[in-house]
């Protein structure tokens, strides 16, 4: 639900991405270069080809790259809240057992004999521990799973952090060659941007490596 | 009253399970909700114990350790990293920062507090 039914992981999808972003820059590069209305292409028009080619690769690397990355990170945020939803409706589960039981016993020991230590055969010391210790696990359960919300919020925030870099790399690779008075020059500047972009290589790394809900191991120095 | 500890960390929800695994045992907390409101509230109150998040906004887990290792009464203080990040690097640039420890979410319990239970007692 949280992903609207998409599935992320599936290649496709950033292969449709990347095409459109790519298609996108060559239409605008088209228009105004003149390319594509028929018009013979001039000189300098000739030499910028090769650039333009080279950046319209280095956009479509940059941009499968980073949404192939993301849906991978969508899909293993999946796999985290599935994992955590199944530990807390099992933990539910054992909840309600648990309380039908202790509902049982207590009915039993209600209609028991009075003054009996084991009132409808029920140990009271025994039926307080096992009920007491039962809760606590459960209890401890709940808040290993209870912290999904972290992990899958530090998830989405990395794979937004990517769309953003994206977005913005793009647009200044836009704004270069835009704004270029040589247009081979310019074409070489914003794949050169492209390259070292210091927002890109920040998202390369995800500080979540968790691939399961399970507990994380412990160091001491 | 039970032993202070301060914890660090800008989700809720892990500050409210961190919360309720210490109480349950008996220790007195505190949180903060990022580096900087930690590094406030340490300052306020000498906690007996920092347990601290990596990756928060103002400033983050390592910064903030190396900010109460500045301060007198930081400099033993047990400081245990609870976080996400689990590469060599980040935990080797903790140790260097005067990490006490690393603890990778998402944590259990029960491990916690054998954890907090051998720092501090």
């Amino acid at each position: 639900m949280l992903l609207g039914g998409v599935s992320w992981g599936a290649e496709p999808i950033w292969r449709v991405l990347a095409v459109a972003v790519v298609a996108g820059l060559a239409w605008w590069l088209g228009m105004r270069s003149g390319v594509g209305r028929g018009r013979p292409a001039s000189p300098p028009v000739v030499d910028a080809r090769g650039e333009v080619q080279d950046l319209l690769q280095e956009l479509a690397r940059v941009s499968a790259m980073q949404c192939h990355s993301g849906g991978e990170e969508l899909e293993r945020a999946r796999g985290l809240l599935k994992e955590a939803i199944d530990d807390l409706l099992d933990s539910f589960g054992q909840m309600n057992r648990h309380v039908r039981a202790q509902h049982d016993l207590a009915l039993a020991m209600v209609t028991a004999q009075p003054g009996n230590p084991e009132l409808g055969g029920v140990n009271l010391a025994q039926f307080a521990l096992e009920t007491s210790a039962n809760l606590a696990s459960l209890a401890e359960n709940t808040v290993t799973a209870l912290q999904f919300q972290d992990l899958l919020g530090q998830l989405i925030g990395h794979v937004q952090a990517r769309m953003q870099a994206l977005s913005v790399a793009v647009g200044e690779a836009a704004v270069t060659v835009a704004g270029a008075a040589d247009l081979a020059q310019g074409v070489i500047d914003a794949r050169q941007q492209l390259q070292s972009s210091a927002r890109l290589e920040h998202t390369r790394f995800n500080p979540v490596g968790q691939m399961s809900m399970r507990p994380g191991g412990i160091e001491l120095f | 009253m039970g032993k202070l500890i301060l914890t660090v960390d800008d989700s809720a929800s892990i500050r409210q399970m961190v919360a309720f695994t210490l109480k349950s045992a008996g220790y007195e907390v505190i949180d903060a909700v990022d580096g900087e409101d930690g590094l406030d509230k340490a300052k306020g109150r000498t906690a007996d114990l920092v347990l601290t998040d990596q990756n928060m906004p103002r400033m983050d887990g390592l910064t903030l350790i190396k900010a109460l290792r500045e301060l007198n009464q930081y400099r033993v203080t047990p400081i245990l990293m609870l976080t996400t990040e689990s590469s060599d690097a980040m935990k080797a640039a903790g140790r260097a920062a005067g990490a006490t420890g690393w603890l990778v979410k998402p944590f259990d319990p029960q491990k916690l507090l054998e954890v907090v239970k051998k720092v501090i007692g």
